[in-house]
């Protein structure tokens, strides 16, 4: 006997005879027509009768199945079925027997079906990978044992249609799912397991995400800047541009308050030049503390200069015999940007996050 | 005389006798069971019957993927099988013996057909 071709009609009616089984449970629906296609495309293939002249009546086809199967009659319709959902269920198996009735149904059925084997390897490796992330360790060896106890489970399921066997497994398969997806997830998205602060040297995954402005250092926001000059001594008011003349302001976190433990406010207070215009490239920027007693309407504080961090003192430079030449790009351009406009001393001036705040 | 009412008590004897010769997939033993004269079996009945047996632990089953079609399910008989096969092949011999010997003493001037 030649190998069973698929055929339109019989798939079309094959989804019909298991539309008319569906008050029974999937696993007895399964076990009912597994293979009934290929048996009815034989014999449509035998006699050369079409298959609705052959077989007749689906319903009365299934009938006679699930009589000589011993299975009851069908229940009449609308009656009491077993199991939660009916009407789900019935909506499911209408909508698979809908896809099965397809024309391109078998192929797409068959090409899945031969990629079983690959299934079978593929769980075995998950479980292996699943079982390394969570205890750390994990081997080769570990997987080939995985994959042959997985492949032989494939078998023993074609072979044998045990309901407890069938409900381990798709449990198994279930949680090899849940950990492919997961791993999907985790090769996807890196930053999802990889916190900034974790110390890591990689510039991708240490540093912050494009387009976050600011000043970063291995993987922390710079919120103020301590110059100092070649005696050690701490400057004040540098202003501070790039190789391409733009400032190196601080980044809009650092532009935001620190609460310290008593609940005030700690602002940096930016710099003013004599255009009137916010500078928060000049260093190291001013802070003030506005205390907010409970009485609702915080009052801003005096900015003073901040306190450099004790850890970083100034060394000694020894003076470089050529010191290297100032961007020539834009501090000649706008005059509010260059470097040689002068400023304001910013104690005197009204610092704007006041007029904000009091607002 | 309708034969499909007398098939009905005697199909599981028969599929399983076309099974235990060789192993066979549903059309296959229903195009054995026709050849062997039981013309008016119906493919649903035995193809019931086949699923019936193995639910029944007296046949084992194994699908045989096809490179074109769709696969097909074969059945063989296990030694759970050939017990029953034995055991009712003695009751229907009684039993055909008993209807024989009745009908002949029943009408022994008619001539009985098969």
């Amino acid at each position: 006997m030649n190998a069973p071709v698929a055929h339109p009609q019989v798939t079309a009616f094959v989804a019909a005879v298991r539309a008319n089984l569906d008050d029974l449970s999937r696993d007895e629906v399964d076990e009912l027509t597994d293979g009934l296609e290929a048996d009815l495309a034989d014999a449509v293939a035998d006699s050369g009768a079409t298959p609705a002249d052959l077989f007749g009546d689906p319903a009365a086809y299934a009938a006679e199945l699930r009589s000589a199967a011993g299975l009851p009659p069908r229940a009449a319709p609308g009656g009491e079925r077993h199991g939660a959902g009916p009407q789900f269920r019935q909506t499911v198996r209408t909508a698979l027997d809908g896809v099965r009735a397809q024309p391109w149904w078998p192929a797409v059925r068959d090409f899945v079906v031969t990629l079983r084997p690959v299934w079978w390897v593929l769980r075995a490796s998950i479980a292996a990978l699943g079982l390394a992330v969570l205890f750390g360790t994990g081997s080769f060896l570990l997987f080939l044992v995985f994959a042959v106890v997985s492949v032989e489970l494939g078998r023993r399921r074609l072979a044998h249609r045990n309901a407890g066997w069938r409900t381990a497994i798709a449990m198994g398969n279930g949680l090899a799912v849940f950990g492919l997806l997961v791993a999907g997830l985790a090769l996807s998205g890196p930053s999802l397991f990889v916190p900034w602060e974790s110390g890591s040297t990689d510039p991708v995954y240490s540093g912050p995400a494009y387009g976050e402005n600011g000043i970063w250092v291995d993987g922390t926001e710079v919120r103020n800047i301590f110059p100092y000059d070649n005696q050690g001594r701490p400057l004040t008011d540098v202003q501070l541009y790039d190789e391409n003349g733009r400032p190196i302001a601080a980044g809009d976190s650092a532009r935001q308050p620190l609460q310290d433990e008593q609940g005030r406010d700690h602002y940096q207070v930016p710099a003013v030049d004599n255009s009137g215009q916010q500078r928060w490239n000049v260093y190291p920027l001013r802070q003030r503390v506005d205390a907010d007693l409970g009485s609702g309407t915080p009052s801003p504080g005096v900015p003073q200069a901040a306190t450099p961090p004790t850890v970083a003192p100034g060394a000694l430079i020894v003076p470089s015999p050529a010191p290297s030449s100032p961007p020539s790009a834009s501090p000649t351009g706008a005059a509010s940007a260059s470097p040689s406009s002068t400023l304001s001393p910013s104690a005197t001036s009204t610092p704007s996050p006041t007029a904000s705040r009091a607002g | 005389m309708d034969t499909t009412q007398l098939l009905k008590g005697v199909l599981d004897l028969a599929v399983l006798a076309v099974v235990s010769t060789e192993d066979g997939y549903g059309y296959d033993v229903v195009r054995r069971l026709r050849s062997a004269g039981l013309s008016d079996v119906g493919d649903a009945s035995v193809y019931g019957t086949l699923r019936r047996l193995y639910t029944a632990g007296a046949l084992t089953s194994y699908v045989a993927p096809s490179d074109e079609g769709p696969h097909r399910k074969y059945y063989g008989i296990n030694p759970r099988g050939r017990a029953l096969l034995s055991e009712q092949s003695v009751t229907w011999s009684a039993f055909a013996d008993t209807m024989n010997g009745l009908l002949t003493s029943a009408a022994p001037t008619r001539e009985v057909t098969r």
